[in-house]
């Protein structure tokens, strides 16, 4: 027989004198040589005499005693003690088997494999089989206890009531985290030991038997608000993001109230204290994206319900609501692909709430928030990731484009997608990255053209990097992108499209540099920001300017990132300064990258972390600017709407094709909407969206004016303003800033 | 078409012995007491506790303003009882009495009929759907629009009106038609107790179907019908669908 391994055991009690007399006792009365093991007890600042107790009767015993109470990781204490092979840690309230310390070291010696060990628990007054073994559910945080009868690992964790590991195993996965005081240290140990690539094993062969010692949280006041901590500590930890949102879903709203209706024990408040322990101790980068991430969730979810339905939202309504075949018909005549406006279709088919119209863009949204994060964190590093996700998160531009029912976000998904897809092609050339990476640029295409510059930056760094993506792979990949997306093109090309209203470069590419940080390129575009007061025209140009810096800084330095965002923009610039097809609005799209670029830069400088801090604040407060004064929102197209009910089926016209299709939108059929000056859009689109220029007719009795001076010629509007007054007499009248609302009655004019 | 003449029509909702009363009286048989009062007959009598409970709340809620959907289904289904002898069951606050005033409107609400009172409904009857006042056979049409679902026994309720009329035309709540529906209809109107009306449980049209050929029914039509979901924002965050095949709408004539 081969020598026997030494054995150090460490007891850890806290006032409960009894049981850990009982317990020493049970170990000296079992099989193994007593030459071969020592006993450390570690006295977490009892208050009964323990430690007189143990030192009388058992005077072998290492005691060890502390001065506070420090929870489970004052095992650590008794682990640096400990000299043997084999370490045997166990809670006082247990008593251990005849032959157990044989088996266990008969078990560690013939498997070296073995990191962690557990044996069976039986009640000690019930005798009723307690399983050790546990099962933790990533997604919901439940614990769920499982039975086992022969050898297995087949398991999440294994409870602190006995742990039986060898001592090198503490060097490669370190000791218990001070951080669990009590619960989640064991699962916390056996995650690490599995994941070191050691077995965690149970074994039926020997037992132990668990009483109800005193120690037991039973009398321990945050008994459930550590237990809920520890659960999500846990999941924060080793989870992806997937099961960190989803516990914190399911150990929030879910389980709390099947725990209210089975128990009738309210745990909310337990829960709550638990996941703020975990905010609260957690990385400063972290806890500047959650209150990023909370701001800027709050801001999309208030502009969702808030915002006016403006002109493009209604556009894509009423080309969105048209059947199939017409709304190709429809697409065709606009500037961009049909994909986006296929989603709008089908949902649509559930409800014509301005709210679900609006809700694929905020998906979108936060999903490119994701995805940004984890393309910086997987090419460049976790920092710039968390600090380009918390811009992106306050950034005017996003807000803006997740509460619009525009197909930006939808393309700037893609943009962030294809981006996150390419670097992990050039990593690894296989065939699931090759099909995703197609996948997700057909896709693109289909939401935006602009998508296609993308191809650019990306050949270019094909041919610089020599990796594995040779050439002429990427030609049959950019060919089988381009074949797919070919019919729309061929199509396109056949119809007659609208004209862009793109304006020059010289305009358009300061307000595509501008739009990340000061947006501005919804209804209130950049051009009507000389219109501020002069503070604010200081502010925005001074944080503008405040950021630039940094994007400068990373331009130099990181070249294959800025290479995305620049040789787009180069292009289109140059371009641009002939054709009319440069469109801020449109190269939103390429604002995450714009953050990306960013936050690079802003790791570049010295006070990473205070500049960080202070450039979210500046972001921040332009959004809020942006929220609150009446001069960044449209047209006031609700608050319109209880003044136009007061008269019934009264006809409403229109001087401007801005609130036209917005408020023919709104109105839905309950009244009829005409428009009195020129419709800017082509002929083919309006033969499909409806918004012929009406004549007036003047046989009409009544109706409402809603006026503007936007996007209208004066001279029409002023003729038209005349002819009506003329003819009709002014009974009410609204003056709601850019637009006014009255209601018109023929004149009774005596001749 | 005859003139409808209501007082021949009656019977105890109890015991269902003929009556021809003028303004009030007796079941000469269960000694069940009607009478009239400003033009509504009071027939009440309402066999189940679950319906007396929502009877009660039924009554505040029409104290306020009940509403109802404008989609223009109301003008569908008055056009269909215009010229018929028609019994509209829980008719409300007489919207499609409004529009087509010969119909007999049933509704065990007396603050709503107070109300189709003043819409200009003409005939109204006090009395609970689980127990109709009417002979067999007295009416060609009975109308049964969104109610159904907010019956404590809608089963009885469509035997009820299979006895007094010879079609029937039913517009019944279902579950609405995604994935994990029922599991979270359930959740919010039991668990949450989010209810718009005293009883909520929508039924699925296959269940509908069962329930009218137990009554001895014959389906001829079924179809579904677009009254919003979540209408009026009953969960005041969510937006309002209105464009699901949210009720089942079907036809049925007597064997």
């Amino acid at each position: 027989m081969t020598k026997l391994p030494f054995i150090s055991i460490v007891c850890l009690t806290w006032n409960s004198r009894e049981d850990v007399l009982s317990l020493l006792r049970s170990i000296y009365r079992s099989s193994y040589p007593e030459s071969s093991y020592e006993v450390i007890v570690i006295d977490n600042a009892s208050s009964d005499g323990t430690t007189q107790a143990i030192k009388q009767k058992f005077p072998k015993v290492m005691v060890i005693t502390l001065k506070k109470n420090l929870g489970m990781p004052a095992l650590n204490v008794g682990y640096k003690k400990a000299k043997g092979e084999i370490i045997f840690s166990i809670q006082s309230d247990v008593t251990i088997a005849k032959d157990f310390l044989r088996k266990v070291a008969e078990k560690m010696q013939s498997d070296k494999n073995v990191g962690l060990l557990g044996v069976k628990v039986f009640d000690k007054k019930t005798h009723k089989i307690l399983p050790p073994t546990t099962r933790f559910n990533f997604y919901t945080g439940v614990i769920s206890p499982k039975f086992y009868d022969h050898e297995t690992s087949d398991f999440d964790y294994l409870e602190g009531l006995v742990h039986v590991f060898p001592k090198e195993i503490l060097r490669k996965v370190g000791f218990i985290n001070p951080k669990y005081f009590f619960y989640g240290d064991d699962p916390d140990f056996s995650l690490r030991v599995k994941k070191k690539g050691y077995k965690v094993v149970f074994i039926p062969d020997t037992y132990v038997y668990h009483g109800k010692g005193k120690s037991t949280p039973r009398y321990f006041k945050k008994k459930y608000h550590n237990y809920y901590k520890a659960i999500f500590q846990i999941v924060y930890t080793y989870g992806n993001i997937l099961q960190k949102i989803s516990v914190t879903f399911f150990q929030l709203l879910i389980v709390p109230f099947y725990v209210l209706l089975k128990y009738k024990r309210n745990s909310f408040g337990e829960r709550l204290w638990g996941l703020w322990w975990n905010v609260k101790n957690s990385q400063a980068y972290t806890k500047i994206l959650l209150a990023s991430l909370a701001i800027g969730i709050l801001m999309r979810i208030y502009a969702l319900y808030t915002r006016d339905f403006w002109f493009d939202e209604a556009f894509t309504y009423h080309v969105a609501k048209l059947p199939l075949n017409q709304l190709l018909g429809a697409v065709l005549t606009d500037n961009n692909p049909p994909l986006y406006y296929l989603i709008i279709h089908y949902i649509l088919k559930v409800s014509n709430s301005e709210i679900l119209i609006r809700l694929p863009s905020l998906v979108f949204n936060l999903a490119i928030l994701y995805f940004l994060f984890k393309f910086i964190h997987d090419y460049i590093n976790r920092k710039a990731g968390m600090i380009a996700a918390s811009l992106f998160a306050l950034s005017p531009l996003a807000v803006y484009l997740s509460s619009t029912a525009r197909l930006h976000s939808l393309a700037a998904f893609f943009v962030v997608i294809q981006i996150w897809l390419f670097f992990k092609l050039i990593k690894n050339l296989n065939l699931k990255n090759v099909v995703l990476f197609i996948l997700a640029g057909i896709l693109g295409l289909y939401s935006q053209y602009y998508f296609a510059l993308l191809f650019l930056p990306f050949t270019w760094i094909v041919i610089q990097k020599k990796t594995r993506l040779t050439l002429r792979y990427w030609t049959i990949i950019l060919f089988t992108i381009g074949l797919m997306f070919s019919p729309w093109i061929f199509l396109s090309f056949w119809s007659i499209h609208n004209g862009c209203s793109c304006p020059n470069t010289l305009l358009a590419l300061p307000a595509t540099l501008a739009s990340p940080i000061l947006g501005g390129i919804g209804e209130v575009t950049l051009r009507s920001f000389p219109n501020l007061s002069f503070y604010y025209i200081i502010f925005f140009f001074t944080s503008w300017l405040f950021y630039l810096v940094f994007f400068a800084r990373a331009l130099i330095e990181h070249k294959n990132l800025t290479l995305l965002y620049i040789l787009p923009l180069l292009l289109l610039a140059f371009f641009g300064l002939f054709l009319p097809i440069f469109s801020p609005k449109g190269f939103s799209i390429f604002s995450p990258i714009f953050f990306a670029i960013t936050a690079v830069g802003m790791l570049l400088f010295k006070y990473k972390r205070k500049l960080a801090i202070v450039s979210l604040i500046l972001i921040g407060i332009i959004s809020l600017i942006q929220f609150i004064d009446p001069v960044f929102s449209g047209i006031p197209l609700k608050r319109m709407l209880p003044i136009i009910k007061t008269h019934q089926n009264a006809v409403i016209v229109h001087t401007s094709l801005l609130s036209y299709y917005s408020m023919k939108y709104y109105t839905q059929d309950t009244h009829m909407n005409i428009l009195l000056t020129k419709n800017l859009l082509p002929e083919a689109t309006v033969k499909n969206i409806g918004g012929y220029t009406e004549k007036f007719d003047k046989k009409t009795d009544r109706f409402w004016l809603i006026d503007t001076d936007k996007w209208v010629n004066q001279n029409e509007r002023y003729a038209l303003l005349r002819s009506i007054y003329k003819d009709f007499t002014l009974i009410e009248f609204h003056n709601l800033g850019t637009a006014s609302i009255s209601y018109f009655a023929k004149s009774q004019r005596v001749r | 078409m005859k003139k409808l003449i209501l007082n021949t029509i009656f019977a105890c909702p109890r015991c269902k012995t003929l009556l021809a009363p003028k303004t009030y009286g007796s079941c000469p048989k269960c000694k069940f007491e009607f009478k009239k009062k400003d033009g509504i007959w009071d027939f009440l009598y309402i066999p189940r506790g679950q319906s007396k409970r929502s009877q009660k709340q039924y009554d505040n809620m029409h104290r306020n303003d009940f509403g109802g959907p404008q989609d223009g289904s109301y003008e569908i289904l008055a056009s269909i009882a215009r010229g018929n002898k028609t019994v509209d069951i829980a008719c409300g606050e007489g919207i499609i009495e409004k529009l087509a005033p010969e119909a007999v409107g049933v509704e065990f609400s007396l603050n709503a009929l107070t109300k189709a009172k003043a819409n200009g409904a003409k005939y109204l009857v006090l009395a609970d759907a689980h127990a109709l006042p009417f002979r067999e056979n007295s009416f060609d049409i009975a109308i049964s629009s969104g109610n159904l679902e907010h019956f404590a026994d809608p089963e009885k309720a469509i035997k009820e009106m299979a006895r007094v009329s010879k079609i029937q035309v039913l517009i019944v709540h279902r579950y609405p038609p995604f994935p994990f529906a029922r599991l979270i209809y359930d959740l919010i109107t039991k668990v949450f107790k989010i209810i718009h009306q005293p009883i909520e449980k929508p039924i699925s049209q296959k269940s509908l179907e069962k329930m009218l050929q137990r009554s001895g029914l014959h389906i001829v039509f079924k179809g579904v019908w677009t009254l919003p979901f979540n209408y009026g924002r009953v969960i005041k965050f969510l937006p309002e669908l209105n464009g699901i095949s949210s009720c089942s709408f079907v036809i049925s004539i007597k064997n």
